[in-house]
């Protein structure tokens, strides 16, 4: 029973945003992040180094979705601060119009492309995750989005 | 020492999909689970070792800096697996474990791929 005769039996404390990481899918995104950060610029820095005259706008490209995986996996493992909620949503879209734009010009305009890019053909050579996973965690970002406290009213 | 490597990958994505399979049903015994995920982790160091005998043989390599990264690379891949389960092993700590494991058997396939010998069509 409560002071004052409010009922606060659904009261909770303010959960700490950390914790919707360690308990969902929020640690599989980080591992998927990691490992896409990890690939990705190690590609590219391969790349750049042995021949990036040989293909600089895939090079390059490679460089870029490199450095929003690294930004990727540095917010989920840093979650929790103000604004990594907001800052993971423009980083997938930004993510995602990539996926789009380079795969369809990777089908279109292949002389741009005469080697991949993690993102050419959609991911199709990383098994389409470069699509599907901004996806997803935007959709985690949308289900997991905290709820205004609601104020009791008499 | 290539039949090592190749084996060692069926053998980390049988228990990538066993892991897999406990996440559907939605738990496990904690130590079978990472018994798995340790036998997955033994295997792929395996056959880090059987490669680098290879490349100490001779092996004639299409581009040895990519390959060195998928050898130093690989053996990082289940324990950051691991440390992300934040040691619980529920639904999706076992779900991370069987990803993580899967994704190493994909790599072993591109650490093949890197010593020159075409392996499918997985190009990761």
């Amino acid at each position: 029973m409560s002071e004052a005769g409010l009922d606060t039996s659904d009261v909770s404390p303010d959960p700490d945003p950390r914790d919707e990481m360690r308990e969902g899918p929020g640690r599989l995104f980080t591992l998927l992040y990691g490992i896409f950060a990890v690939g990705a610029t190690s590609r590219s820095a391969v790349q750049l180094i042995e021949r990036a005259s040989h293909a600089p706008v895939a090079y390059g490209l490679s460089a870029v979705s490199a450095l929003i995986y690294v930004v990727g996996f540095v917010l989920l493992l840093r979650w929790g601060h103000p604004g990594s909620r907001r800052a993971m949503r423009v980083l997938c879209i930004v993510e995602l119009t990539g996926v789009l734009v380079i795969g369809t010009l990777s089908l279109l305009r292949q002389d741009l492309f005469p080697d991949s890019t993690v993102w050419s053909d959609y991911g199709m050579g990383y098994l389409f995750l470069p699509a599907i996973l901004p996806i997803l965690v935007l959709r985690w970002l949308a289900r997991t989005t905290p709820t205004a406290p609601t104020t009791a009213t008499t | 020492m290539l039949g090592i490597i190749t084996g060692g990958m069926w053998i980390v994505t049988a228990i990538g999909v066993a892991l897999l399979v406990l996440a559907a049903i939605g738990r496990a015994p904690r130590v079978p689970a990472l018994a798995l995920a340790g036998i997955a982790v033994l295997v792929t160091l395996v056959g880090v070792v059987a490669d680098i005998v290879l490349l100490v043989q001779g092996w004639r390599l299409p581009d040895l800096a990519t390959h060195i990264g998928y050898l130093v690379s690989l053996p990082f891949i289940i324990p950051a697996g691991y440390a992300l389960t934040y040691k619980k092993i529920d639904r999706w700590g076992l779900l991370i474990l069987g990803v993580a494991t899967l994704i190493c058997a994909i790599m072993i396939i591109r650490q093949v791929q890197t010593l020159g010998i075409p392996f499918g069509y997985v190009n990761v």
